[in-house]
């Protein structure tokens, strides 16, 4: 019974290795909106914020930063990037990270508001 | 009481046209923030300085019917609501029966919303009460300008009349809100005496006898608005009124104008 634990320990080291070897070549780029939100008085109103972007990559990759359909900024075998993005815009907008393969990461500027529109027509008070 | 008389008629009146729930819009508000005053009575500074300032509102429209929460297009009408009944309304312009405050009481007591408040200064006058003037605002928009025109009458304390004409002019600056906003009032004398006469029984030797006459205000200001997240707001204020000679040569008077700053936070639910 003893002799085979030093067998087992060797074998659950060994899994672990595999597993963490696993993980790294399957690590997905990293993408970081700061903040992700962008809060509006009104429903259907531009909303602006400065968003920070930032991916990280464990491997050196070419690849474009796009917002909805532009094309933000580029990298060419890098394993990390940073954008101060000036975001203008009355819904939601994807953030994409795309590379020669395709979408390698995305995520989403959420905009929210205070004062939803609503089926009355309301022009009298803003608050 | 008139006040929630006034209410329930325009209640009544509103409920009969057989709207249905869905019309019903509904926002409330609390709001908590602290100001810095100098009042053309300087003895009522105290009443928002270095105080926490409190205040429970809402906008509800139930068809024609509405409440307005505390003016945003005149910061000196802090925490005064407007009750109101439109008459007739396009999607620029409206003409609506209101019922509203115009005017803060002033005496030796006051009630603020964290109970009474004891003012040595003016100790020996007799209470003014707030008002609630019932009375007629047309109103109109065209782009980010709006002016209105307000006339009314007492039904609570002095039984005097105003006229007051309002413009205000709304900029969109990146998230936030801001309004530039001018008015000028006209007020019977019956107004300006009732806050600001000294009755014989109340003057001493400081504070010798006066009747006023009708009087003048303009008012100028500029509030902000920005959203801090989907359910609360930071509400900047800052705004001043001048006076025609009927207040400003009162006993009680310290000042010729009077102003107001206020930093607010909202939450809306």
């Amino acid at each position: 019974m003893c002799s085979e634990r030093p067998l087992l320990i060797v074998c659950w080291v060994g899994l672990l290795a595999v597993a963490s070897t696993a993980a790294s070549a399957a690590e997905p780029v990293r993408l970081k909106l700061t903040p992700d939100t962008c809060v509006a008085l009104q429903q259907g109103r531009q909303c602006y914020a400065t968003i920070q972007i930032d991916w990280h990559s464990q491997t050196a990759l070419d690849l474009c930063l796009h917002a909805g359909s532009r094309k933000l900024q580029c990298w060419q075998a890098s394993n990390s990037g940073r954008l101060r993005y000036e975001f203008v815009a009355a819904d939601n907008e994807r953030i994409q990270l795309v590379g020669t393969d395709g979408i390698l990461a995305e995520a989403t500027i959420k905009v929210n508001w205070v004062q939803k529109n609503t089926k009355v027509k309301r022009h009298w008070r803003l608050f | 009481m008139r006040r929630l008389f006034a209410l329930f008629i325009l209640f009544v009146i509103s409920s009969n046209c057989q709207a249905s729930w869905d019309e019903v819009e509904f926002t409330g508000y609390v709001s908590v923030g602290a100001g810095y005053q100098r009042a053309i009575i300087g003895a009522l500074d105290q009443s928002v300085n270095g105080r926490l300032l409190l205040n429970l509102s809402a906008d509800v429209t139930y068809h024609n019917f509405f409440i307005e929460s505390d003016e945003r297009r005149n910061v000196l009408r802090y925490g005064s609501g407007i009750i109101g009944y439109h008459l007739w309304q396009q999607d620029d312009a409206s003409l609506a029966l209101i019922g509203t405050g115009y005017h803060q009481a002033i005496g030796p007591d006051l009630i603020t919303a964290f109970g009474s408040q004891h003012i040595t200064e003016l100790e020996g006058l007799k209470q003014r009460d707030s008002d609630f003037l019932v009375g007629l605002r047309y109103q109109r928009f065209w782009g980010q300008h709006y002016w209105a025109i307000e006339a009314g009458q007492d039904i609570e304390s002095h039984y005097g009349q105003q006229l007051r004409l309002l413009y205000s002019y709304r900029q969109q600056l990146r998230n936030w809100d801001l309004y530039y906003n001018a008015g000028v009032s006209f007020s019977t004398a019956k107004v300006v005496d009732y806050y600001y006469g000294v009755r014989p029984a109340e003057s001493l030797s400081s504070r010798p006898s006066y009747q006023a006459g009708a009087g003048q205000q303009l008012h100028i200001g500029v509030s902000a608005l920005y959203p801090l997240s989907p359910n609360w707001l930071l509400e900047l204020g800052l705004a001043a009124n001048l006076f025609s000679e009927a207040y400003i040569n009162s006993p009680l008077s310290s000042r010729h104008s009077e102003c107001l700053s206020l930093v607010k936070f909202r939450y809306v639910f």
